[in-house]
């Protein structure tokens, strides 16, 4: 059975309307999607701006209510639930987003962001938040004594090891990954590829990785979907997509972020 | 954070003398309200109809040409041909100014009946220092005793306004949809009531035999009432756009409750807004207390505000006469200064973008 | 002695000396708040352009490469002071003097990152295009400011200049204004052109085709002096390339030969990670362990040394000289001595 799966999902905002409040103008964000996530995989979403994949990645994490299609759980149709129950399962689906300045509230230190969810989704109590933060803060390689400060005070790694520590004290099966490094300093994204690596084989987690760039899709996905205006137009194993692509918008792209000179370089 | 921002503030006290000098007077004026039973030679209704309009007394340094300890010198009501109120020094007669003497007692910060006062020149004589009001009541004390009132109307005012308008503005901002319209046309509709009208209507509806604390808390009820809307827009406009924030999005993931990302990040993200707003808004509560108190319609007398002393003031005659009674007036000016001084200085130190207009 | 040694660094090229036309020598700019030093931002650049050239300067964020570029068109901010020289042609200027300003648009064009921003919303292009070149040509004429403004959209391959220029900078694509910003940028027939990260806010698509205009433009004669992050599009797209860390130009050369044979340690990092990504093979990702260090927090002696993997002893007091250990590739890094 797959982690995730989602049938002809779609989310169409209503831009304008008339008198009568009927739509007269609607953008079809994410427009039937059919998607599966297997269990310990990594799925990655690439696309260019205003493609979709954001609102997609905002359905799967029920910030976002579809307007048509049905999303699986573990087997179990979530997308319908009450928000209450949906509560429920966020632990299992976390996510982390593309630029860390933006999404830590600057007004809440380290401590309290990183134990934001454990004290909303679980009855622990204070003293094992704080325990389970300081464990979370040393897997991403965070020291403890930071816990104290803001976001404003730590290097965009340091923020971004805090947006990942955040989403893994609730040992989630899945987490979506918005983009998660092209905010990130060259030399600190190679850094995060290599914890969200290593923190997947631990946890043996999913992981839906969204980017604009292909480049580090091809390197880090097992399987690779193509979005292209709220549809998915290529899907497959990320060796053949980025060899034999089919479609002509994903050879376009492939095309564009050739990097000939580097990737002919051998490392020395 | 906080302590940051307050060592920015003290470095721009240290480059700018006005906000420097706008801060020492708030700072003294808030002293003397809390101390006014100390801080006043009086009490505020300690009455002496011999002496009506005694004008300020001098402190003399020397007697008969050697210098001695302070003292003021007695004074003798005449009328000269115009039966105009002449007072002259009765010579001979001196009364010493000390520190810290027995007086009329007065309840210390609400806790302790006391009965010290920091200066004062005993029982025989009297002292008035900015002169005396038709009943001849110290002026000084009673500026002292209005100070409670008009500078604390505007904190606790401000206060429920913020409260009112920072809720309402977030939620308005937050949900959206059917609740934002309703919210926005009701702040809207107050918004279109002249304040001070609404003020003088809803105080000629009720009683005009208030007593005092009644009265100074329907003054604020009502300026807080008038000054929630505005802020209320502004807010609205701040939290819809940060609830675009990752932020938000993110803490939705992690389970929050819409009443925990209103109050705990969206509201707290609009601190640099609402503090300027507070300290640019509270003139205009200390100015719409004065105006109603010299209308007669808010504090009544004996009690003391810097609006109902003013009342004596409306007749030009008495004001050629008894120019000091207009010094309360200037005490209203300084202290609406001064908070616009500081509210301009905590602008630029906060959000040197934001545009803010004042209220009321 | 890191200084002199900074100073003795601005040598003459060997290659391609004679066609340089602009040359940044020993650029520093420091910020002050009142009479005191802040930060030093830039410590030591050093750039050059040559005509038809296309020159990619590549760093973090905090390692002044953007600084630099305002820097030589003296738009840094009031709290800054400029040092060093700035050769364009054969004129030398101080950094901070106020004759560069004069370059600014005849000589050197500017294009910044945002396209929206450096565009004015409320006017028309047509009308923005003839402020432009009334201002920086002397064209008064209305007619020929029109011709020659369709001329400019035209060489930087926006289809249908004519209507482009009646429309308002909100009316075009995210594309169609990143090539109305390099056409008025090219309105003051400058001989170098400065692009600010012109690519970052668009789309992979998108940004293959403004590299490809600049390819053209370059091939036309126009030098160009690219900002970027992205060590991988400016190793692709570029003649030379200049590496920033820290406030500091840390090795220049030929962009195919730095790819290939990287010397410095900082350089070896990033295209070990980037060539890492494109091998497509699976594992984990040679890093630069630690931080990108801010200005303020500037390592001493070689900013680098607390993340360099050939720190010597000496590393953490003095900046090093230039080096050539291989030919054409300049190295600012002590464990090359040796070779050069």
């Amino acid at each position: 059975m797959s982690l995730l799966r989602t049938t002809k999902l779609a989310k169409h905002f209503v831009l304008e309307k008339d008198f009568l409040g009927r739509p007269t103008e609607v953008e079809r964000a994410v427009d039937g999607v059919d998607l599966t996530l297997e269990d310990n995989e990594i799925l990655g979403l690439v696309g260019e701006s205003g493609c979709g994949k954001t609102t997609l990645a905002r359905l799967l994490l029920g910030i976002l209510r579809p307007t048509r299609g049905e999303i699986h759980l573990e087997g179990d149709r979530i997308d319908h639930l009450p928000a209450k129950r949906f509560r429920r399962l966020r632990p299992k689906i976390q996510a982390v987003f593309q630029d860390p300045s933006e999404s830590l509230n600057p007004r809440f230190t380290i401590g309290d962001s990183i134990g934001e969810g454990l004290r909303h989704l679980t009855s622990l109590s204070r003293g094992d938040i704080i325990r389970r933060v300081h464990e979370g803060m040393d897997r991403v390689g965070l020291p403890p004594a930071i816990a104290d400060r803001y976001p404003h005070q730590l290097s965009g790694g340091q923020r971004q090891r805090v947006g990942i520590a955040r989403a893994l004290v609730l040992k989630p099966r899945l987490v979506i990954l918005d983009e998660p490094t092209s905010a990130l300093d060259v030399s600190i994204q190679a850094q995060i590829i290599n914890l969200l690596l290593d923190l997947k084989e631990e946890d043996r987690l999913t992981y839906l990785f969204i980017s604009h760039d292909l480049n580090l899709v091809q390197y880090i996905s097992d399987r690779i979907g193509v979005m292209v205006d709220g549809r998915i137009v290529e899907m497959g194993p990320a060796r053949e997509v980025g060899e034999a692509p089919r479609h002509p918008e994903t050879r376009a792209l492939l095309e564009a972020v050739s990097r000939e000179r580097v990737a002919g370089a051998s490392p020395p | 954070m906080l302590w940051r921002r307050l060592r920015q503030f003290g470095g721009m006290c240290r480059r700018n003398g006005l906000l420097l000098a706008a801060v020492a007077c708030l700072a003294m004026l808030y002293f003397t309200a809390l101390f006014a039973g100390f801080v006043s030679p009086y009490h505020y209704d300690n009455e002496d109809r011999t002496r009506s309009y005694h004008p300020p007394t001098r402190i003399h340094l020397f007697d008969d040409g050697r210098l001695t300890r302070p003292h003021v010198r007695e004074y003798e009501l005449e009328f000269d041909e115009d039966f105009r109120r002449v007072f002259t020094p009765v010579e001979g007669v001196r009364h010493d100014l000390r520190l810290f003497v027995r007086g009329d007692s007065y309840s210390f910060l609400g806790l302790l009946e006391a009965e010290l006062h920091l200066f004062g020149v005993g029982d025989e004589g009297r002292i008035y220092l900015l002169g005396a009001d038709s009943r001849g009541r110290d002026l000084f004390s009673r500026i002292a005793y209005g100070a409670q009132v008009s500078m604390t109307i505007g904190l606790v005012g401000v206060a429920i306004a913020l409260l009112f308008g920072l809720l309402i503005g977030g939620i308005s901002g937050y949900y959206g949809g059917w609740i934002d319209t309703l919210i926005q046309r009701s702040t809207e509709i107050v918004m279109i009531i002249p304040g001070f009208f609404l003020l003088l209507a809803l105080r000629a509806a009720f009683p005009p035999d208030w007593d005092s604390i009644r009265v100074y808390f329907f003054i604020i009820v009502i300026l807080s009432f008038i000054g929630w809307a505005s802020l209320a827009r502004v807010i609205r406009g701040m939290v819809l756009s940060l609830r675009e924030k990752e932020f938000v999005a993110a803490a939705k993931v992690l389970g929050a409750s819409d009443r925990f990302i209103i109050t705990r990040h969206l509201i707290p993200n609009t601190a640099s807004y609402f503090v300027v707003y507070a300290s640019i808004s509270i003139p205009g509560y200390i100015l719409g207390e004065s105006a109603l108190s010299l209308l007669g319609l808010g504090i009544q007398d004996p009690h003391a505000s810097w609006g109902n002393l003013l009342q004596e003031a409306m007749s030009i005659t008495q004001i050629q006469l008894h120019p000091w009674i207009l010094i309360p007036g200037f005490f209203i000016f300084a202290a609406v200064m001064s908070y616009n001084i500081v509210g301009d200085a905590l602008r630029d130190l906060l959000d040197p973008q934001q545009e803010v207009t004042t209220s009321l | 002695m890191s200084r002199a040694d900074a100073k003795s660094r601005g040598v003459p090229e060997t290659v391609g000396q004679s066609d340089q036309i602009l040359n940044v020598r020993n650029l520093s700019v420091e910020f002050y708040q009142g009479s005191t030093r802040a930060f030093h931002a830039v410590v030591d650049a050093n750039v050059s352009v040559g005509s038809g050239e296309m020159v990619g300067m590549v760093g973090e964020s905090g390692c002044g490469k953007t600084l630099s570029a305002l820097a030589l068109l003296g738009l840094t901010p009031p709290a800054a002071r400029c040092g060093g020289t700035i050769e364009y042609r054969s004129n030398a200027f101080q950094a901070d003097s106020r004759a560069l300003k004069k370059l600014r648009g005849r000589q050197i064009g500017m294009i910044f990152q945002e396209p929206m921003t450096a565009l004015n919303p409320v006017f028309s292009l047509d009308r923005q295009f003839r402020e432009a070149l009334r201002y920086l040509r002397g064209i008064h004429d209305r007619r020929k400011a029109h011709t020659v403004s369709v001329e400019l959209l035209d060489r930087v391959g926006l289809e249908r200049p004519e209507r482009r220029l009646a429309q308002f900078p909100h009316q075009l694509s995210g594309g169609q204004r990143q090539r109305a910003m390099i056409a008025l940028a090219l309105a003051g027939e400058p001989d170098i052109l400065v692009a600010d990260e012109p690519t970052t806010a668009l789309d992979a698509t998108l940004e293959r085709r403004i590299m490809d205009l600049f390819r053209e433009l370059a091939n036309e004669g126009l030098g160009i002096l690219m900002i970027s992050h992205d060590l991988p599009l400016v190793a692709e797209v570029s003649d030379r390339i200049v590496v920033m860390y820290s406030g500091y130009t840390v090795e220049t050369g030929p962009a195919i030969r730095l790819t290939e044979t990287p010397q410095h340690p900082y350089t070896r990092g990033l295209l070990a990670s980037a060539s890492a990504i494109f091998s497509r093979e699976r594992g984990r990702l040679p890093v630069i362990p630690g931080e990108v260090p801010s200005p303020e927090h500037r390592p001493s002696g070689c900013p680098f040394h607390p993340r360099c993997p050939e720190r010597e002893a000496r590393c953490d007091r003095d900046f090093p000289p230039d080096f050539e250990p291989v030919s054409g590739l300049r190295t600012a890094c002590w464990a090359r001595e040796a070779d050069g």
